[in-house]
């Protein structure tokens, strides 16, 4: 492949330092994401992925912390940046959603004066500006009624729209990547199939890179280009998905995707 | 086995002073089923759908509004007490979350011990050996008797959960989604293993989930819940592959968008 | 996440009791070390210090009325020339052992009467708790002026006084506990595994609230201590006679204008260290059992 990947993470190792000793939650994991791609990265409760999540958006708390590895963005090398320069990245250029959306939003606040207020922090724009680009950065989004959503605080929406609300304002500084961490996993399962449809589409549309880490198969199946499968902080298996979920080589990804319930059998 | 008749259920919030109504909550509107015995009934529903409601006015942790739930023909609205709870023989509960279910002060032994030591008159070895032999049907090492919860993975905990839940040899016991907080892989195994306790100890399922692909695994027919109300009831097949409610539809048409799977199609045609 | 599942892949080691870990938390604790060491070491001086000082607390000495600190009486005299340092250790133990006896008191009616209305139908938990909050709301001297009726002023007396003062936020607390825990899913379990109430509360409840509370009761103890020093400081309180530390100071009230300020001052350290103490082995505690930094519990 000629293409040279948008991000970059070589040889990364994330480690906590807690009192019952040193935990390698990440222990050398490489991968490359390229423009326009989905990258999946599925993994089980305590592979590791979260902590993954956190070290690419230099959000890793102590007793954690990135001990080795490089991650390359648009020349700079990311972990070597100190608070302000990760200011200048995240959000803006990475930008971001959780598992449970509420977390995205302040809740006593509308839901369009943050989006709206995030504009205003990092362009110059007045507010009726920006009021009209947050509603266009929910009607990206497909959410149904924006004018309607403007208006309302976070604890009013469903968790489904209350996700797609959260993506919004992850969006509305256009970032060249969105890294996702179980975007689905707090929400029904037709609300999965809708947001599966959406991250679909944006891809489409924007040409968005993203990074979506999750534990279900199903949705990374779905929306994948590629998959990497983490297990114990290091990445067992990576390739394009249908090679890797339909013809897994490793025997993890070969548990994973024999332990996966289907409707037909 | 199970006869759940008109049964609702009404919340009430509760103003400051002296209990002024303030809002209520319909959580279960007028439900209607039976369950057979030796079948695994299937309850399929959203969160806030009302289903775990359910679930604890049929073991009579809480009593319905209206209605009643009759178990072995009896109505345990009559019950008294005491009576309930001699019924409890007959019917236990596995709960969603592996991580509360147990008491955190308590050694897993302790644990599934409990309902030997609170219903029968058996003496300490005895209830031992049963605790070691609950421990090996559920496929738990014997070195787990003495450790303590937080010690366990959330599929060790389940299982714990359920040794706890057969202890006494009921007949019936309602699963409240019992391998929504697990792993995947660990769902596969727990689920098996309730499938081949179903048939051990000849159990009757009431097996609650939001997940249909768990639900199509286990269970024999399926009732599907919305916002309080039972939309839809039948075999596992017509339910699943023919559903008639726009709903129901839309459940499947969600959980086979993500398995690539063709069978819902196949079905509908 | 991470850190749990390494800690699930570490069983081998011997299984610990949850319990056994905060005790072992507690000893690194710094400050709640050094409340455990004063307290250790006010009960050890209370408890064996009179007998070695080899002084009679009531022995009166006419030659040494306001006696200053000396060789002869370390801490000086009063002013019936009797020693204050003897008469501090004898408080301490009378001021500890009130302490004490009031606490336990307050707390075996704080946790039956706030695990009953826990536990309670709702019909009767809002006229139980709207009865606390009046019971809350009586003040202590009322109490106090009320006890008068019942006869002479004694130990016993005091501790009651004190016991009913204070088992209030105890209740409050027990029932807020109790509450949470009666929604748990491992209670609701027991239920349905036919535990009876009785074995609900013992083996269940009880157990559960014992971090929280015995936050609540250290800190209860140190109150305890100050308002019997209150009230034996205005007279109300435990016999004049008995050496307490709030009679100590009472008596140094009107001895400091003479200059005798000993009189007044070791009694009031002595109180600030005990409460001291206390708050902080209370605090230390309250960390130890805060959720986010224990690795057990739910």
């Amino acid at each position: 492949m000629t293409k040279t990947p948008l991000l970059s993470v070589s040889h990364l190792k994330s480690y906590y330092f807690s009192a019952q000793g040193l935990i390698r939650a990440v222990d050398g994991v490489s991968l490359d994401l390229y423009r326009g791609d989905i990258l999946g990265i599925v993994g089980e409760s305590g592979s590791g992925k979260s902590t993954l999540a956190l070290s690419l958006l230099g959000l890793l708390d102590p007793p954690g912390r990135i001990e080795e590895g490089g991650i390359q963005f648009q020349g700079e090398d990311l972990p070597t940046l100190d608070e302000a320069g990760w200011q200048g990245i995240r959000g803006k250029k990475i930008g971001m959603i959780f598992q449970s959306p509420e977390g995205s939003f302040n809740p006593i606040s509308t839901i369009g004066r943050q989006i709206s207020e995030a504009l205003r922090t990092h362009r110059s724009l007045s507010r009726k500006e920006a009021d009209k680009e947050a509603e266009v950065a929910l009607a990206r989004v497909r959410m149904p009624q924006p004018k309607e959503v403007f208006e309302r605080y976070p604890f009013e929406l469903s968790l489904g729209m209350c996700q797609r609300a959260s993506l919004a304002l992850a969006l509305s500084l256009n970032p060249s990547i969105l890294i996702a961490d179980e975007p689905t996993a707090s929400l029904d399962i037709v609300s999965q199939a809708e947001m599966a449809r959406l991250f679909s589409e944006l891809q489409e549309t924007r040409n968005l890179s993203m990074i979506i880490i999750s534990h279900d198969l199903g949705l990374v199946r779905t929306i994948a280009d590629r998959v990497a499968v983490m297990h114990a902080g290091k990445i067992v298996e990576e390739g394009p998905t249908e090679q890797v979920l339909e013809a897994p080589r490793h025997p993890y990804t070969q548990g994973l995707v024999s332990s996966e319930l289907r409707l037909d059998r | 086995m199970l006869a759940v008749e008109n049964l609702s259920k009404t919340y009430h919030t509760v103003g400051a002073f002296f209990g002024r109504d303030q809002h209520r909550v319909t959580a279960v509107h007028e439900v209607s089923f039976v369950i057979r015995p030796g079948e695994a009934f299937g309850l399929v529903g959203e969160s806030g759908s009302g289903k775990s409601t359910l679930a604890r006015l049929i073991i009579g942790l809480e009593r319905p509004t209206r209605g009643r739930v009759f178990i072995s023909g009896t109505d345990i609205g009559t019950l008294t007490q005491r009576a309930l709870r001699a019924l409890r023989r007959e019917v236990q509960i596995v709960f969603q979350n592996p991580y509360t279910a147990l008491d955190p002060l308590m050694a897993i032994g302790a644990s599934i011990e409990e309902p030997l030591v609170n219903f029968t008159s058996l003496g300490k070895t005895e209830r031992q050996r049963q605790v070691l032999d609950l421990l090996h049907d559920v496929g738990l090492a014997k070195r787990l008797l003495h450790a303590y919860p937080y010690q366990l993975s959330g599929g060790e905990r389940q299982r714990a959960c359920i040794a706890k839940a057969i202890a006494l040899r009921p007949k019936f016991l309602v699963c409240d989604e019992v391998v929504s907080s697990l792993d995947k892989s660990v769902q596969v195994q727990v689920l098996h293993l309730l499938k081949d306790l179903k048939q051990q100890y000849g159990l009757t399922y009431l097996f609650i989930s939001h997940d249909l692909a768990v639900v199509n695994y286990l269970c024999d027919r399926v009732a599907v819940m919305l916002r309080g109300e039972i939309v839809e009831l039948g075999g596992r097949q017509e339910v699943l592959f023919q559903p008639a409610h726009p709903y129901t539809q839309a459940l499947m048409a969600s959980t086979s968008y993500f398995l690539k799977d063709t069978a819902y199609e196949k079905g509908r045609t | 996440m991470a850190v749990e599942r390494v800690l699930e892949l570490d069983m081998d080691r011997v299984p610990a009791n949850p319990r056994t870990e905060i005790v072992t938390a507690f000893f690194r604790h710094r400050t709640a070390m050094a409340g455990l060491f004063g307290l250790i070491a006010l009960i050890v001086l209370s408890t064996l210090g009179p007998s070695v000082v080899g002084h009679d607390p009531t022995a009166t000495d006419i030659l040494a009325i306001y006696a200053s600190p000396s060789s002869s009486h370390l801490l000086g005299t009063d002013q019936l020339g009797r020693d204050l340092l003897t008469r501090l250790l004898y408080g301490g133990r009378v001021s500890l052992l009130v302490g004490l006896m009031a606490t336990l008191m307050a707390t075996v009616i704080g946790c039956a009467y706030g695990v009953f209305s826990g536990m309670a139908p709702k019909w009767l938990e809002y006229p139980m708790m709207q009865l606390l909050d009046a019971l809350h709301a009586i003040p202590v001297i009322l109490l106090v002026i009320v006890s008068e009726v019942f006869g002479e002023s004694s130990l016993i007396k005091m501790v009651l006084v004190i016991g009913l003062a204070s088992w209030m936020g105890i209740a409050r607390m027990a029932r807020t506990e109790c509450r949470r825990l009666m929604e748990a899913d491992f209670v609701k379990g027991a239920i349905v595994a036919g535990a009876s109430p009785t074995r609900l509360v013992f083996r269940h409840l009880l157990p559960n609230m014992f971090a929280p509370l015995i936050v609540v009761v250290t800190v209860g103890i140190g109150q305890a201590i100050l308002l019997e020093s209150t009230l034996s400081f205005l007279n109300l309180g435990v016999p004049t006679t008995v050496p307490s530390w709030g009679n100590l100071l009472g008596n140094g009230m009107s001895s400091v204008l003479g200059g005798a300020w000993w009189t007044v001052l070791f009694p009031g350290i002595m109180i600030v260290l005990t409460v001291l103490s206390m708050n902080l082995v209370g605090d230390g505690l309250r960390d130890l059992i805060d959720p986010k930094n224990r690795s057990i519990g739910s």
